[in-house]
């Protein structure tokens, strides 16, 4: 045969093989009959027609030309073959491989939002040399200071470059509109850690990188934006916020660490000389060329001992470690996306199987398939191989379905994940793909070898009859019953941890709040960190007197931060006059800043005395307010107002308690409340803030007017209290949605599978239930007995999946409030939903079970 | 179990499917049937290699082949001579007579 004829051979082996099969069993089926007719018992016609087909080997050998393609042949063909057989059972394929589909979608999906926030490396030269150095103090993970920093770099032989950095929003002015932008103010050269070179201009000069002189860098995306990729930018002058900086270079494009920012800046020469008690550093170090990262870590122990040493009163307790970049900038994302990634997991195993079991399923049908190919001379490897590639091509299928599901839910995956750090390097790509191609060949393996052996154990068997009854089909029903088991096991650790997440939630929502955050409009403002504080002062008098007077506001107050919204500022008080408990003298206050109206807009009762007053200068009297908390606790014999308190200090000053007022919640988790004092944002410095203001109706345009005309240089956004904080209920929501959504995915499937099994337990029983039935037995007991075999299943499936849920959610505890992993309701309410599905699952099979008719069923066979 | 017959010698097979199929178009399994039948039982096609050497003679062009309906109202593969076949059937018929006179002729010499 020339090499025309090969390739022709080999392009069209399927169709000549589908035919000779066709042929071969056309001519097995007459010479059966006829020797039938001759006389001979069904197994022996069976087997001399068999028989006659001679040596196996030689058929292989010849219908099969032996060529360089053998095996690239043998593959298309059997891919030919399990297309052809799955086109023939289209339902089956279609369950499958939707239910893998979904399975593996949710994986990429997932997988690319965990490959882009914490496995991709940054865009940095030599990613693997730079690391977070992270400082602990007895164990507690704290800022650095510039002291330190600066330690670290003249002792650390080990160490190319350090840098400290931390983010400030400043306003950009005398560009038009005022604008917000990001900045990162650094202590040391952030270019030497990154290892990269401005694309235009230059780095910043050792007199910039102290602060003497103002130079800023800026972003390749915030230049080619903002400034249109302005190559006439360098030594253009910048003012933000109170200072002004002329501009020395663009970063590269891509530029992704520290994080999204607009602008770098080295820090002001007064930060950079603040003391060691500061803290308010990130750090990072880049290792010189040729030291491991043990050796590095080694010599910063060492000299953190040091420190310990020589700065006894600041440092003690000091332990520094470095930490790869990507761990040390996602920590607080990573055990979220990691148990998704978990569940996704489940998921998909429950798919596969799901697969497993319709396969097996299969496999009873096609035993006399397998036979015909046996007696053609298939060997056993053969029809396994078979079997394994149809395994393979369904999940293949299921795989490119997937990435298609995954590549059309990403956006909106990365829409509903918030908060996310590293946003920008989550995408669909060849990695993805790849890994998703990775887990479905794996998954096919998996789900492919049980049913696989299966049919090459059946099939060997000379047994000739269509054996349901036989040894192979109990077998065959009791991997299933496995199956079934581990996939109820799977859903129940699932609807575990969703009723974790689902009750924690509800909790949440339910723990009273302390105000009223219907029809409040809130304008948010940040004022540079370096604003005068008596100018700050003025600030807030004058815009709260200017947003009171417009029409259709009712009250107007201010807050530093948003309650429900978290951070805030505590320190330990004393009372004058009273010796308080070590425990109470240890106690954690918190206080914020605010003014009397703040508690009318946001509806706080007053439950003794009265509200602050305004005070017009540092001078004079200085007054407190306090939540019922503080009140109760340090005052549990009533009389607080009227008592003066301070904040612990080595000068205290002293404040009266003029009024306390109902608690309020200050961060989601908190479920009992803690003590709070709000003194005028006069006595408590802080540039940030929040007016709050009770209104009729809306009147955005009015207090836009109003902000604009009162400070025509300041950046502010308007929002309504309800919105700023739907945010703190919606990650706990998404959350739940996500796993419900991936835990209800999974309880479907295992219903699927758990009503295969049932069904087809129930038409191999068919023939038994008849003579039950002929003897007596009436069909309420039939129904109980199919009923019993499921609820066995669920049973098992539940134990199996309650010990696994226990040792499974306690990594969930990190993202519960209120609740414990042990909750009870949330296992009872998993095994009562499991419960439901499976009496759905068996109701039809065992409906069908006792309404068979006696003598169809001894008929059947 | 009859006593086993005589197989067919390898290379007479593809002479005895032309002849065969010389009388008129038979699918697979008639062909078997002819072939014992006409032997008396004294020659049987090892059923296994018949199908192969089928496909072979038709991709040698000797044979065409089309689905038609059997005695039995099943689709079976039904083959006929093509005029190629005709040609390789009347070369086979006088090689194999050569052979045989050649191999009497020794045979009957001894």
């Amino acid at each position: 045969m020339n090499w025309i004829q090969r390739l022709w051979t080999t392009l069209f082996a399927g169709r000549r093989e589908r035919r000779i099969l066709e042929e071969l069993a056309f001519h097995l089926d007459e010479r059966i009959a006829a020797n039938l007719e001759a006389g001979m018992t069904p197994a022996e016609a069976r087997y001399d027609a068999e028989k006659r087909f001679g040596a196996r080997s030689r058929l292989r050998e010849e219908t099969r030309d032996v060529s360089v393609l053998e095996w690239a042949d043998t593959l298309l063909r059997d891919i030919r073959l399990s297309c052809r057989s799955l086109r023939r059972h289209p339902g089956i394929a279609a369950t499958i491989i939707v239910s893998l589909a979904i399975g593996m979608g949710a994986n990429s999906a997932i997988f690319s939002v965990v490959d882009g926030v914490l496995l991709k490396p940054f865009h940095i030269v030599d990613p693997g040399r730079v690391f977070a150095l992270e400082e602990f103090r007895n164990g507690v993970s704290h800022n650095g200071s510039p002291a330190r920093l600066a330690d670290w770099a003249r002792h650390a032989s080990s160490l190319e470059a350090v840098c400290g950095f931390y983010g400030e929003g400043l306003t950009m002015t005398g560009q038009g509109t005022p604008e917000r932008v990001r900045t990162w103010r650094t202590i040391g050269d952030p270019l030497a850690i990154l290892g990269v070179h401005p694309v235009l201009g230059r780095g910043f000069t050792p007199r910039e990188l102290q602060g003497l002189e103002s130079a800023a860098l800026l972003d390749h995306a915030f230049w080619s934006s903002r400034f249109a990729a302005d190559p006439q930018i360098l030594g253009k002058a910048l003012t933000l916020g109170t200072r002004s900086f002329t501009i020395v270079g663009v970063l590269p494009e891509g530029t992704d660490y520290p994080g999204d920012t607009d602008i770098v800046i080295p820090a002001s020469a007064e930060v950079q000389n603040s003391g060691r008690r500061a803290s308010f550093l990130s750090q990072v170090a880049r290792l010189k060329p040729g030291f491991a990262a043990s050796a590095a870590q080694a010599e910063l122990s060492t000299i953190a001992g040091r420190l310990r040493m020589l700065y006894a009163a600041t440092d003690s307790g000091l332990e520094a470690r470095l930490v790869p970049l990507t761990e040390s900038a996602t920590r607080e994302a990573r055990q979220p996306l990691l148990i998704l990634l978990c569940t996704v997991g489940f998921v998909l195993l429950i798919a596969c199987v799901n697969t497993a079991s319709l396969l097996l399923s299969r496999a009873s049908e096609r035993g006399r398939e397998s036979r015909v190919r046996v007696a053609l001379g298939a060997g056993t490897g053969s029809l396994i191989r078979l079997y394994l590639v149809e395994s393979l091509v369904l999940a293949a299928a299921g795989g490119l379905l997937g990435l298609a599901l995954a590549a059309l839910s990403l956006d909106t995956l990365i829409r509903l994940l918030p908060d996310l750090p590293r946003l920008t390097a989550i995408h669909l790509d060849l990695r993805v793909a790849g890994i998703t191609l990775a887990v479905a060949l794996f998954s096919g393996l998996l789900f492919g070898l049980v049913p696989a052996l299966q049919a090459a154990r059946s099939a060997s068997q000379t047994d000739l009859a269509d054996g349901v009854r036989s040894s192979a089909g109990v077998h065959r029903l009791w991997s299933r019953r496995l199956l079934v088991v581990s996939q109820i096991a799977l859903s129940a650790i699932l609807l575990v941890g969703v009723g974790l997440l689902a009750k924690s939630l509800l909790l949440m929502l339910r723990t009273p709040l302390g105000f009223e955050p219907a029809q409040v409009t809130t304008v948010q403002v940040n004022l540079p960190w370096d604003t005068d504080s008596a100018k700050l002062a003025a600030f807030y008098d004058r815009t709260l007197e200017a947003l009171s007077a417009v029409p259709g506001v009712r009250t107007a107050g201010v807050i530093d931060r948003l309650p429900l919204r978290g951070g805030t500022q505590t320190g330990r008080i004393e009372v004058r006059g009273l010796t308080l408990s070590p425990d109470l003298a240890a106690r954690t206050v918190s206080y914020r800043g605010t003014s009397e109206g703040y508690f009318a807009a946001l509806g706080i009762p007053l439950q003794a005395g009265r509200l602050l007053r305004k005070r017009a200068s540092e001078q004079g009297p200085r007054e407190v307010m306090i939540n019922d908390t503080l009140a109760r606790q340090f005052f549990p014999d009533g009389g607080a107002v009227g008592r003066y308190i301070a904040f612990k200090s080595s000068t205290p000053v002293w404040y009266e308690v003029v009024g306390v007022v109902g608690n309020t919640r200050q961060s989601p988790s908190q479920t009992t409340p803690i003590p709070e004092a709000f003194l005028l944002m006069r006595d408590v410095y802080w540039p940030m803030a929040n007016f709050v203001l009770r209104t009729d109706g809306n009147v955005d345009p009015a207090i836009r007017a109003v902000m604009a005309r009162t400070n025509p240089d300041q950046v502010f956004r308007i929002s309504t209290l309800d919105r700023e904080l739907s945010g703190t209920v919606r990650e706990p929501e998404v959350r739940l949605w996500l796993m419900g959504a991936f835990a209800f995915t999974a309880l479907l499937l295992a219903a699927i599978g758990m009503y295969g099994l049932l069904a087809s337990d129930v038409t191999q029983r068919t023939q038994e239930i008849g003579i039950r039935m002929a003897l007596g037995a009436d069909p309420a007991s039939i129904l109980k007995a199919t009923g019993r075999r499921a609820f066995e299943l669920v049973g098992a499936g539940l134990v199996i999946g309650g010990l696994g849920a226990i040792a499974f959610t306690r990594y969930l505890s990190s993202l519960l409030y209120i609740v414990t992993t042990r909750d009870v309701a949330a296992f009872a309410g998993a095994a009562v939903t499991l419960l439901i599905v499976a009496a759905f699952a068996a109701y039809f099979p065992a409906r069908r079970a006792a309404t068979i008719a006696p003598v169809i069923a001894l008929r059947h066979e | 179990m009859p006593a086993a017959k005589t197989d067919i010698l390898q290379g007479t097979l593809t002479l005895l499917v032309l002849k065969t199929l010389s009388r008129g178009p038979a699918h697979g399994y008639a062909i078997t049937q002819h072939i014992q039948m006409v032997s008396n039982d004294q020659l049987r096609v090892e059923e296994g290699s018949l199908y192969p050497a089928l496909h072979r003679m038709e991709q040698e062009g000797w044979l065409r082949s089309e689905w038609a309906i059997s005695e039995s109202k099943r689709r079976a593969r039904v083959y006929s001579l093509t005029p190629d076949g005709r040609k390789k059937l009347q070369d086979e018929q006088q090689n194999w007579t050569r052979l045989t006179t050649g191999v009497a002729d020794v045979l009957s010499f001894a």
